[in-house]
């Protein structure tokens, strides 16, 4: 029930945002959207399951890290597919690679297929979990054991602090 | 000042757009196109709506700041399940010497 009310009233705020209306008209209507669209999508939205996190503090505090370190990523991304679009750097050996999933939680197995994906040079095909690992198809796959470690590396240094 | 940074933001956003176009048109198949079309416009379409941010009233903004926020969201997972639908449908990879660990 707790998680309908803020859900309708999260999709209300977002109704107003988009109007940027301060009617309060306005505001009611979207809320009602909100708790309408929530409670016949209730079922499909279920919130994935959490990690064993830190504190809620350390995670805010070292959200904007990871934050600015997926921002950083889109830049390195695009740059790096505008080089090879405008036939600046070769499209030598692009392909499917497979990155381990290793202890993550549901939530950042979702984060790291969004923060993946978000970045240009990287696409999340499928998530097999049967063999544990996230499918990608990637830009440059010219060596797939450099792909994994930058993967693992960018989870150990700014995902697992804030979504383990 | 803020100007001449409006200006250079919509010319980055229309030129990686403009990229992002040519990009469909030049890779092989449809996982490559998929890093040139849907993504790179992310930060193509983001660079715009900064500069009308940079320029405009408070509701601009806010506008502006959503629109990328929600950009953020939706921008992956369309590009997921364009990937996936065509994984299904078993596409293939058109670069020669193309690594497939599927």
């Amino acid at each position: 029930m707790t998680r309908l009310l803020v859900t309708g009233v999260g999709l209300g705020v977002l109704y107003v945002l988009t109007l940027a209306s301060r009617d309060p008209l306005d505001l009611v209507t979207g809320v009602l959207l909100g708790l309408v669209l929530a409670a016949l999508l209730g079922r499909r939205m279920r919130p994935a399951a959490d990690g064993p996190a830190g504190s809620p503090i350390g995670r805010m505090l070292w959200f904007p890290v990871f934050a600015a370190a997926v921002l950083a990523d889109v830049a390195r991304g695009t740059w790096d597919v505008a080089l090879r679009v405008m036939h600046l750097r070769a499209l030598e050996r692009p392909g499917l690679v497979r990155i381990p999933i290793g202890h993550r939680s549901e939530r950042a197995i979702a984060v790291s297929a969004l923060a993946t994906t978000l970045s240009p040079g990287s696409v999340l095909i499928e998530i097999d979990r049967q063999r544990g690992d996230l499918l990608l198809h990637v830009i440059d796959a010219s060596d797939p054991d450099e792909v994994r470690d930058r993967h693992q590396r960018f989870y150990d240094r700014y995902q697992r602090r804030v979504f383990p | 000042m803020s100007a001449v940074v409006t200006d250079v933001l919509t010319v980055l956003g229309v030129a990686i757009l403009t990229i992002a176009v040519y990009g469909v048109v030049r890779m092989p198949d449809v996982y490559t196109q998929l890093h040139a079309a849907s993504k790179a416009g992310f930060l193509g379409v983001a660079a715009l709506l900064a500069a009308v941010a940079l320029q405009g009233d408070a509701a601009s903004v806010a506008r502006a700041v959503l629109i990328v926020g929600l950009l953020a969201f939706t921008t992956p997972v369309a590009a997921h399940a364009i990937g996936r639908a065509a994984s299904r449908r078993e596409e293939p990879m058109r670069t020669p010497g193309a690594v497939d660990e599927s």
